[in-house]
């Protein structure tokens, strides 16, 4: 059975000299549209750090993020620029509206970009927070940075699909 | 000579080796760098400490969305409350919000604030949601839809504690 297959194979090899070349004309086709596939796609990527321990909120907003002071909240703490700051069970059944640590945080980063000056424009900050956070820690967070002259929020999500009507 | 030609035009191949080995390391490489969900912001409108004195005339609607569990209550708070939306099976009704809002916009097409006046204890998620549903509204127009902006100056605010807004 396989005698006749063999045996053009090995008179293929005498013909041509050597082996039947491997066909790589569609393993060609699809790298080359994948690599401009993906090099269209990475075109546009933003510096955001893509941390697994933040499940953002989905909007359909399109506003592109901008490179300002990043301020990460996850389930356990508050980072500043990947530093943490604030342990968020620290914080639990505080009445003031104010968070002390991350009050010092911001003045020193606003001091650094300075923001302390009279008349400086006010800064902005992008927070990144995780999707079951309260508006509780939400409010008291945006107070502490709008006291620090970081008063230009934004919110940072995932987009999604718009849906119809 | 001759011979030579004879024998070379089935054996002349493009030589792919070094494009593949191209291939394969960019290939992982813009795997890996690609960013599939793509991050956007919202902007939140926070009050410059000021902005109210210097205001030339108290303004004839100043509209509030009242968020209480999963009902909504949209609000002048100039004036009396607009509308109340309530929510349905744990769920805020988000689709009759934004029918309301644009009913409110119709009316007063150049307003495009907004405050919302959160709960406690609103989860972030909902607070996103609702800023979405508040400053846009697809409509559709024949095949296509557009986006109309409704109130894409959004503050936040505390829920009032007590029913007296609400009556």
């Amino acid at each position: 059975m396989n005698m006749p297959r063999f045996a053009g194979r090995a008179a293929s090899i005498r013909k041509h000299g050597r082996g039947v070349g491997l066909n790589l004309v569609s393993l060609m086709d699809i790298f080359t549209i994948l690599v401009f596939f993906l090099l269209v796609n990475s075109s546009n990527v933003q510096q955001m750090p893509n941390s697994k321990s933040v499940k953002l909120p989905q909007s359909t907003s399109d506003r592109l993020p901008e490179e300002t002071l990043l301020l990460l909240v996850n389930q356990e703490h508050i980072l500043v620029q990947g530093q943490p700051v604030v342990r968020l069970a620290e914080l639990e059944g505080g009445e003031e509206v104010l968070i002390e640590p991350l009050l010092k945080e911001l003045q020193h980063h606003a001091e650094r970009n300075g923001l302390m000056q009279v008349g400086a424009a006010p800064g902005e900050v992008t927070i990144m927070g995780d999707r079951e956070i309260e508006y509780r820690l939400l409010k008291r967070i945006v107070a502490t940075c709008s006291l620090a002259n970081y008063s230009s929020v934004s919110l940072a999500v995932i987009r999604k699909a718009r849906e119809k009507v | 000579m001759i011979q030579g030609f004879r024998r070379r035009p089935k054996e002349t191949e493009l030589n792919i080796t070094t494009f593949m080995n191209l291939m394969v390391i960019l290939v992982p490489f813009l795997l890996i760098t690609a960013v599939f969900s793509e991050i956007t912001t919202l902007q939140l409108n926070l009050p410059q400490p000021g902005a109210f004195a210097d205001e030339p005339q108290k303004p004839k609607l100043q509209l509030e969305l009242i968020i209480r569990g999963n009902d909504l209550l949209i609000n002048n708070a100039v004036g009396k409350a607009i509308e109340r939306v309530a929510g349905s099976g744990g769920e805020m009704d988000l689709k009759a919000l934004s029918a309301a809002l644009y009913k409110v916009k119709l009316s007063n097409p150049d307003h495009t604030e907004i405050t919302l006046l959160l709960e406690q204890n609103t989860k972030y998620e909902r607070l996103v949601a609702l800023m979405d549903t508040v400053r846009s509204k697809m409509i559709a127009s024949g095949i296509t839809t557009e986006e109309v902006v409704m109130f894409p100056d959004i503050s936040i605010g505390d829920a009032p504690d007590d029913e007296e807004v609400e009556r």
